[in-house]
């Protein structure tokens, strides 16, 4: 065992009670488990069979972390995720990311979101690039993927990253959805990489705080139109003042946009736009109520100069209303 | 991070705190970064002591963090260069010294030092075969061979061995 010069009497006498000791081993379950939290679900998980010490305590970190590679197996994967969540420690789960490189079922993914749900976690992430079959699942996976994240309610950190057309196809449909309640969300991040194939292909989430149970938000990403809206319906105004929290939004398209982006909420930071520009003029149209309704932070991106890949950082109203459109 | 007391009034400026290693060694620290740490700003509140005793920081340990807090507590520094400054302080440090930092820096309550120097010992592992880590850490394997092959077998899946490292 490694000796250091100057090792404190505390550390001297822990060794002595703890016959085993070494050098990672010494420290306590709380710093061992924040160390392993680093580390993604398998390599934590790796740790148990170091010696009987470490049997348990990846079971203690706050994290989970998985991804599945294109060469591994489906199967083994989710039977190995559903019994890492059937295992762990119930209580204290507050990040949950998962990264899928090929497809997995949709009863999987009910179970993953249904336990970050359960577990309120704060932070989710999922990257999918997974591929399902449109015409056979259709039916069932309609009711899925947005329908699951309905039920996180204590999330803070939403992070969707969707890439093929069979997944976007799989997608709830605008009608038949009832309001999801996202009361805690500060930051939603939003990708579609490939674009897609599909001609209609609604997403929404709705910002659904409690308080004003009639009021809804909506993102239509309609390929039909080549348009992207992000929509309000309800009382409008009071929309902007009842999603406090909404920092960050980012969105990512690459299809070329007829009309243009439209923001406005009080929290909101930054606001981050990826892709096409629509011919100009054409944001005029789109704006979907008069400036002064807003309050608070706002943000509008005009797209009349060419593509752009650009975030812009919000001002106050006060100090940035020359940068504005006018109607 | 900044401490109010950085732009205070002068005398606040000028207050420093004495902190004694366990090994008897007195380091002269500013109030405004030993606050940087949860629990000397706990003490400093209860007691107009101006002597803190840290009975299980060694001298080395208690350096580091110091010269972490006084760079952190500096308000001419912007957070680009503290950001930098935290990876150049945990980078090519020994496991060793990592392990007496995280420790100190959870008795001292130094929520981001903590952050980083567990992450800089995770990164250490990742990606690492069991073998690698048990003889790097000196850990003794205290399984029976029958037990660890059990304990493979139920997580199967995380043993494909392929894309880990063993140097």
């Amino acid at each position: 065992m490694e000796s250091k010069n100057k090792k404190s009497k505390k550390n001297q006498e822990k060794e002595e009670e703890n016959h085993d000791l070494d050098r990672l081993s010494a420290l306590p379950d709380s710093i061992l488990s924040h160390i392993l939290s680093f580390l993604d679900t398998r390599s934590a998980i790796r740790t148990s069979v170091l010696s009987e010490r470490y049997r348990l305590v990846w079971n203690l970190s706050q994290c989970l972390d998985f991804t599945l590679w294109e060469s591994q197996s489906v199967v083994s994967f989710e039977s190995f995720v559903n019994r890492v969540l059937r295992l762990r420690e119930p209580s204290n789960l507050t990040k949950f990311r998962i990264s899928l490189h090929r497809g997995v079922s949709s009863e999987f993914m009910q179970n993953c979101v249904d336990y970050a749900a359960r577990h309120r976690v704060e932070h989710l992430r999922i990257r999918a690039c997974f591929s399902v079959n449109v015409s056979e699942r259709k039916q069932r996976t309609s009711e899925g993927f947005f329908s699951m994240l309905r039920q996180l309610c204590n999330v803070e950190f939403l992070s969707v990253s969707l890439k093929t057309a069979e997944v976007m196809a799989a997608l709830p449909d605008l009608e038949a959805r009832t309001p999801t309640i996202f009361e805690n969300l500060s930051v939603l991040e939003f990708t579609d990489e490939n674009g897609c194939r599909e001609k209609r292909l609604p997403i929404h989430i709705d910002i659904h705080p409690p308080e004003i149970a009639t009021d809804v938000m909506i993102f239509d990403f309609s390929k039909e139109k080549e348009t992207l809206t992000w929509l309000f319906k309800g009382k409008k105004k009071k929309v902007l003042e009842s999603s406090p929290s909404l920092e960050l939004v980012g969105i990512e398209i690459p299809k070329r946009l007829k009309e243009a982006l439209f923001i406005a909420l009080e929290a909101l930071r930054s606001y981050r736009f990826i892709g096409d520009v629509p011919p100009p003029g054409c944001h005029r149209r789109s704006l979907p109520f008069p400036l002064s309704d807003c309050l608070g932070t706002l943000a509008y991106w005009d797209f009349s100069h060419g593509r752009c890949f650009s975030t812009c950082s919000l001002s106050r109203r006060d100090s940035g209303s020359s940068d504005l459109p006018r109607t | 991070m900044v401490t109010t007391d950085e732009k205070g009034p002068l005398t606040a400026k000028k207050k420093s705190v004495i902190i004694r290693s366990c090994d008897g060694d007195e380091f002269l620290v500013s109030e405004s970064a030993a606050v940087l740490s949860t629990s000397l700003k706990k003490i400093l509140e209860e007691k107009e002591d101006r002597l803190i005793h840290l009975s299980d920081i060694d001298n080395k340990t208690l350096a580091m963090v110091i010269a972490y807090l006084s760079t952190h507590a500096d308000d001419g520094l912007s957070d680009d260069l503290k950001r930098s400054f935290d990876q150049e302080f945990v980078s090519g440090k020994e496991f060793d010294v990592l392990k007496y930092l995280v420790l100190a820096t959870d008795t001292l309550q130094v929520t981001c030092l903590c952050y980083t120097v567990a992450k800089k010992m995770a990164d250490i592992m990742k990606n690492k075969l069991v073998e690698w880590v048990r003889r790097e850490f000196d850990i003794q394997n205290d399984y029976t061979p029958e037990a660890e092959a059990e304990i493979r077998r139920l997580d199967a899946w995380a043993w494909d061995d392929r894309q880990l490292e063993d140097d």
